[in-house]
Parts: structure tokens; C-alpha cells; sequence
């Protein structure tokens, strides 16, 4: 089978923290190109694994039990197929690109040619921040992928994602509480993949640096994804970054938010903003991540007895609630009936 | 593309449970050209999970990478399809030598191990005889787009017989009663009939388990002639050595009085209806529709089961909160309840 490059470069982090420019500064690199946020991988990965285990785990002769095809020789070649259709249709990607591109804006229409990104490109970089809970899975499916954390501080990224309506016209998050925990939970996620696969396979970016010295950190991070330096990379950050245009006057302190979320985010943005990304790869980390990513796996192999079984016990419950109705109705009638006799025959006629 | 040169003509045998599917599978797989893979019953799921991670992946327009990049699910499906036959045939050398060294607990005959392994020919193919598979016969299709189907019918009695005998052979039950053993094979019968129509006789063949016992060669003949493969005598030989697993004993008596009478007339009438019918000669693109509707309302089905899921239990924990007294309270009371209201007043 013919090998391609199989090295697809994911940014992760919070939403509203840069991912997109970022994914779009590195779609400008000779060798790499940009595909928008493609989500449904992660939910593949977790596919893949409840069809893998729920057969193997089962029976001895079961197909992929039996035929010795191991988990991670299973993944990557789904990986290599995902990889394969993303390559297989770049041209597409870009030509559709070129297309909304090139009316009025000349100078993008010529940065590439259906020729040169077909030939040239060989690696793909994503930016979907719901990754961040996805890198376990991806690892799996990508064994060569890296993963790039751009992290941006809380209180920012908090007021990024109220204002994202304004942009978007739909709303990423419902309040205040829910940015902040959205912001933890996600950073969270990628400081636990920092530790479990080390700075070989994660780098961390700061938002502020990203801003303040573009040059410097594009050069750190290329050399991160052993690629040369290509100065087109910037010229996404001189035209816009941060695009939820937050009003000048828009203030946080929403009532009702929970301070404790609020505390334990600004916490762990004050820790990572002190301490930087740790350099060793920690087991218990990988153990951690291993069992989150394998949780729901179980969850959803279990789902279908167990809601089975949810439904059966609801049935009874409501079939006992009819039962127990019955007899009160049985007990009532008995009492009228009791009490007929005993006007009719008088006292006497009941033992 | 030259990487996607590799034959991937999977063959799968469908029908009903207890209907000659493994042993036909066997007999597949003593060609030179197929080799039978244990059954998988994972695929079916595998395209309705597929189906759900390419609408997460296209929900949301030209954002996401899917429709950007005009990738169609057809690809995407027969893209995976070729990953999954790639790593089947990758490993047939690790499947033999696993029913080498363990025939005798899987419960194989040793004399077919070298029959279906590569030294009796260069196997391009394989044959999985999952008798689920009935059901899932789109997906299957959409994930093997050259896929073929073999649908092999065997009387209704004889199978509803055989899979109450079941437990016997297998240790497991495969279906409680009489009444369900009907409607299984209704339900897969009629899914395979259905394929039959929608597909054409190109792509499903159907057999009857009758012609394969008693014109086994006649049989055997066009059904490789289906499979565009060139007839052998060994294909017969599985045959020759057992057939039917379940041991029917003789006076076993098939009536069960709480089967619902008409579950088993319909089933009968159905057989008797397609043991008359010869199978279709043309694909009705109307079947066709129907099944891909199906497969459509199976992924929504799916995607929608872990919501289904949270309510069943919502519904538990208000029934619980509620003034019911506890289960065993309602056991022990109800005889109480009962017998005082049994009682003549």
C-alpha cells in the first residue's frame, strides 16, 4: 500500500481563544493546508472503539479477536482513510475557496493554484476547539498527529464567547457560568494531553504571545511541527484576530454566576500563566486520559441493555402504580358493598 | 488509485438464524477463491455509527469539512468499507493459524481448516454468514458497494424447531419461545426479501435450504455462477459431512399453546407466498428508497437513543419519588390485597 503523510496538525484549547486564526495562519504554510472545523472525528474515534471492543471483548472468535488485528493497528487504519479522503479532496476544498476568494480579493485568489496545493501540500491542520476533549481518540486514529494548545487568558475568552451571537448569530454558551466552566473544562482537557504525551506531541501557545511577537512564536511552533519557517504565516494576524467584537463598554458580573467557577477558572489561568508546559511525559496522566477517553465507550456499549432495561423497570413501576390503583378501587367497592348489607340486613348479617 | 486496486467483493450469507447460513458459509469458503471469516454482526452498526459521525460532521454546512470539501457519504461509506477489507485480508494468515490451534474449542472441523485456508488457493474474497446481517443489508451495501447477498429460506417450522433446539448444540438460548422464534424469522426473512426487490438478482441471490440438501450440485452451480466464480466440487463437501447443527429430535412437538396463532399463520403463509414466487427479476427502485428511508430512521434512532435513554430514567426516578411504597413493600402486600379481595364477603 502506497504511504502517504500522515501527520495532521490539530489546534485545540478553548473556543474564542484563536483557534481559528491560528488554524488559518498555519493553512498558509507551503506544506500545510487548512480544512475547517470538522467535529465528526471525534465521534468516529468513539465509534470505532464501542464497535471494536463491544465484538472483541465478548466472544474469543469474535472477527477481530480472531483474526489478531490489534486496537492500534485498527485505528490507524481508519486514520489513514480519514487521512486519505481529506487529501483526496483538497483540491475541492481550495478550488470552493478560490471561488468566494477570488472576486474581491485579488491577492488571496493568486496565493494558490489548483496545480500547487494538489503537488505541494502534504499535511492538513484542523481547528476544532471540541477536540480538546477528543485528543485521546485522535492520537488513536493519528498516531503521528500533533496537537498545538492555544491557550488565551479567562476573562477574555469569557467575553469573547457572550458576545459570539453578535457574529455568529447563535449563542456558544447560555451565561456567564457556563463560559467559565466551558473555558476549564476544555483547558483542563489539554493540560491533562500536555502531561500524558509531552511537548513532543502538544505545544503550547499563548494567545498574548501569538499577538505580541507573531514572528517569534510562529517560528517556535513550526519548528514544533518540523516545518521551515514560511513568513506567508502571518499574514492572517495583520488583517484581524479576535472577531466576536466585543463592545467597548461590555462588562462581566452576571448575577447568579456561581463565584466558586469563576474562582477555580481564574485559579488555573493564574497556574498556567506562572508554571510552564512540563517536559516530562507522566504515566498517570496517560492513564487518566485512557480511562476518560474509554468512560463513555463503556457508557455507550452499555447504553442499549441498560435502556432497555431503564425502560422494562419504568414499565413495571407504572404497571404497579395500576396494579395498586386496582385494588384501592377493589377495597373501596368491597367497603360500599359491606356497609350496603349491613343497611339492608342490619348489624347482624356480618360475622 | 493503485492503493485501492484490492478486490473487495465480500460475500455475505443472509437469511434467517437456523437456516443453513454458517453451513453455507462453510461451503463458500472451501472455494479457492473465498475464505470464511468468523461471524462479525458488528458492521451493521458500524455503517449506522459511520452515518451518525457524517452528520455531526456536515450538520453544519460549508463550515464543516465534509460538504466544504463535497465529500459524499458514498465515499466517505465505501472509503471505510475498503479500510475494514483491507485489514481482513491483511490478516487471514493470523485467522488461520488461531483455528489451527483452536479448532477443537471453537468447535471447527479440522478437516476444512486447510480446505478454507490460502494453501488451497489465492482467496481474494471473504464470506461472513451473520444471519443479522439480514437486517442491515443497506448499510452493508453502502460500506461494500460490490457486495454480494445470498439469502438462503428454509421452511419456517423447520427453523422455528430448530432454534427452540438451539441450546442444545450452543448452550444459549436464541429465542425464548415458539411465538418469538416466528416472528425472528419473519422479521429476517422479510428484511432479505425486501433486499431482494430493492437490489435485483444481481446483488442477492436467493437459495432455498431444500434445493441445497437435495440438488446440492445444481444448487451450488448457480450460486457461483451468481458469484462469478467458476464451479468446484468442493464447495460441496461441507455438505456431504453435516448439515443442520441444532439435532431436531424426531418427535419433537413444535406446538406451544401460548403462541399466538396468528403470528404463525402469517409467518406461514409468507413462506408458502415465497416458495411459490420465484425472486424478483428486476430492482424496484421503490424498494430501494424504502431501505435507504430505514437506514435513515435507524442513525436518527441511534443518535437520539442516549436521549431516549436519560427520559426512561427520568421517568424511573419520578415513579420513585413518588408516594409508591417500594417494591418489595408492593410483593409483600399485593398477595395480602389479593387474597382479601378473592375472599367472598
Amino acid at each position: 500500500m502506497q504511504e502517504r503523510v500522515n501527520k495532521p496538525i490539530f489546534v485545540v484549547g478553548s473556543p474564542r481563544s484563536g483557534t481559528s486564526i491560528l488554524t488559518w495562519c498555519l493553512g498558509q504554510h507551503p506544506n500545510i493546508f487548512p480544512v475547517n472545523e470538522s467535529t465528526g472525528i471525534g465521534e468516529l474515534a468513539l465509534a470505532l472503539a464501542v464497535c471494536y471492543q463491544t465484538k472483541t471483548g465478548l466472544q474469543p472468535d469474535s472477527l477481530w479477536t480472531a483474526m489478531n488485528v490489534q486496537q492500534e493497528e485498527f485505528f490507524a487504519a481508519f486514520g489513514q482513510t480519514i487521512n486519505e479522503i481529506i487529501l483526496r479532496h483538497k483540491v475541492d476544498l481550495e478550488r470552493r475557496r478560490w471561488e468566494e476568494a477570488a472576486g474581491p480579493n485579488a491577492a488571496h485568489a493568486s496565493f494558490v493554484t489548483e496545480q500547487s496545493i494538489s503537488v505541494s501540500k502534504t499535511r492538513w491542520v484542523d481547528g476544532t476547539p471540541l477536540y480538546s476533549f477528543h485528543i485521546c481518540g485522535l492520537r488513536k486514529l493519528f498516531p503521528d498527529a500533533r496537537f498545538i494548545h492555544i491557550v488565551r487568558d479567562v476573562t477574555s475568552v469569557v467575553r469573547s464567547m457572550l458576545n459570539f451571537h453578535r457574529l455568529a448569530g447563535v449563542s456558544l454558551v447560555g451565561n456567564e457560568q457556563e463560559a467559565y466552566d466551558y473555558w476549564f473544562r476544555a483547558v483542563s482537557a489539554c493540560l491533562l494531553a500536555e502531561q500524558a504525551y509531552g511537548p513532543e506531541v502538544m505545544f503550547r501557545l499563548r494567545y498574548s504571545e501569538l499577538v505580541d511577537q507573531p514572528e517569534g512564536s510562529l517560528r517556535a511552533l513550526l519548528n514544533f511541527l518540523g516545518e521551515p519557517y514560511a513568513p506567508e504565516c502571518l499574514i492572517p494576524l495583520r488583517k484581524r484576530i479576535n472577531s466576536s467584537n466585543v463592545p467597548a463598554n461590555f462588562k462581566l458580573g452576571e448575577s447568579g454566576t456561581d463565584p466558586l467557577v469563576i474562582e477555580r477558572a481564574t485559579r488555573l489561568y493564574a497556574k498556567i500563566e506562572t508554571a510552564p508546559q512540563p517536559s516530562a511525559i507522566s504515566t498517570i496522566a496517560i492513564d487518566e486520559i485512557e480511562a476518560t477517553f474509554n468512560a463513555p465507550i463503556n457508557q455507550v456499549a452499555i447504553l442499549r441493555t441498560e435502556y432497555a432495561k431503564a425502560h422494562a423497570r419504568a414499565q413495571r413501576l407504572a404497571n404497579e402504580v395500576q396494579r395498586k390503583r386496582a385494588t384501592i378501587r377493589a377495597l373501596q367497592a368491597r367497603r360500599w358493598r359491606h356497609k350496603l348489607r349491613q343497611f339492608v340486613f342490619g348489624q347482624d348479617a356480618v360475622p | 488509485m493503485e492503493m485501492h486496486k484490492q478486490l473487495n467483493k465480500p460475500i455475505f450469507v443472509v437469511g434467517s438464524p437456523r437456516s443453513g447460513t454458517s453451513i453455507l458459509s462453510w461451503c463458500l469458503g472451501h472455494h479457492p477463491n473465498m475464505f470464511p471469516v468468523p461471524e462479525s454482526n458488528w458492521m451493521g452498526d458500524f455503517a449506522v455509527n459511520l452515518g451518525i459521525a457524517y452528520q455531526i460532521g456536515s450538520a453544519r454546512g460549508d463550515y464543516s469539512i465534509l460538504s466544504a470539501m463535497d465529500v459524499q457519504d458514498d465515499e466517505v461509506f465505501a472509503a471505510f468499507g475498503r479500510t475494514i477489507n483491507e485489514l481482513i485480508m491483511r490478516h487471514q494468515k493470523d485467522l488461520e493459524k488461531k483455528r489451527e490451534t483452536r479448532c477443537v474449542e471453537l468447535n471447527l472441523d479440522r478437516r476444512w481448516l486447510e480446505a478454507t485456508s490460502a494453501v488451497s488457493g489465492p482467496k481474494k474474497r471473504w464470506v461472513d454468514g451473520t444471519p443479522e446481517y439480514s437486517l442491515h443489508i443497506f448499510g452493508l451495501r453502502k460500506l461494500f458497494p460490490d457486495a454480494r447477498f445470498v439469502h438462503i429460506l428454509r421452511d419456517v417450522r423447520a427453523v422455528v424447531c430448530s432454534m427452540l433446539n438451539f441450546y442444545r448444540v450452543a448452550g444459549t438460548q436464541l429465542v425464548r419461545n415458539e411465538e418469538e422464534g416466528y416472528r425472528y424469522w419473519l422479521r429476517t426473512v422479510r428484511a432479505c426479501v425486501k433486499a431482494e426487490q430493492a437490489y435485483g438478482p444481481s446483488v442477492v441471490h436467493r437459495i432455498r435450504y431444500a434445493d441445497l440438501v437435495d440438488t446440492p450440485e445444481s444448487a451450488m452451480r448457480s450460486l457461483l455462477d451468481f458469484l462469478a466464480e467458476p464451479y468446484t466440487t468442493r464447495c460441496l463437501r461441507p455438505l456431504k459431512q453435516r448439515i443442520n447443527s441444532s439435532n431436531v429430535s424426531p418427535n419433537f412437538n413444535a406446538e406451544d399453546s401460548t403462541t399466538n396463532p396468528a403470528v404463525v399463520k402469517e409467518a406461514t403463509q409468507l413462506c408458502a407466498e415465497i416458495e411459490e414466487t420465484p425472486q424478483a427479476a428486476k430492482a424496484s427502485s421503490t424498494a430501494a428508497d424504502e431501505m435507504e428511508a430505514a437506514f435513515r430512521e435507524r442513525v436518527k434512532y441511534v443518535a437520539s437513543a442516549h436521549k431516549a435513554y436519560q427520559k426512561a430514567r427520568q421517568i424511573i426516578d419520578t415513579l420513585k419519588k413518588s408516594d409508591l411504597p417500594s417494591d418489595a413493600a408492593i410483593e409483600a402486600m399485593l398477595p395480602i390485597a389479593n387474597s382479601s379481595l378473592s375472599r367472598k364477603p
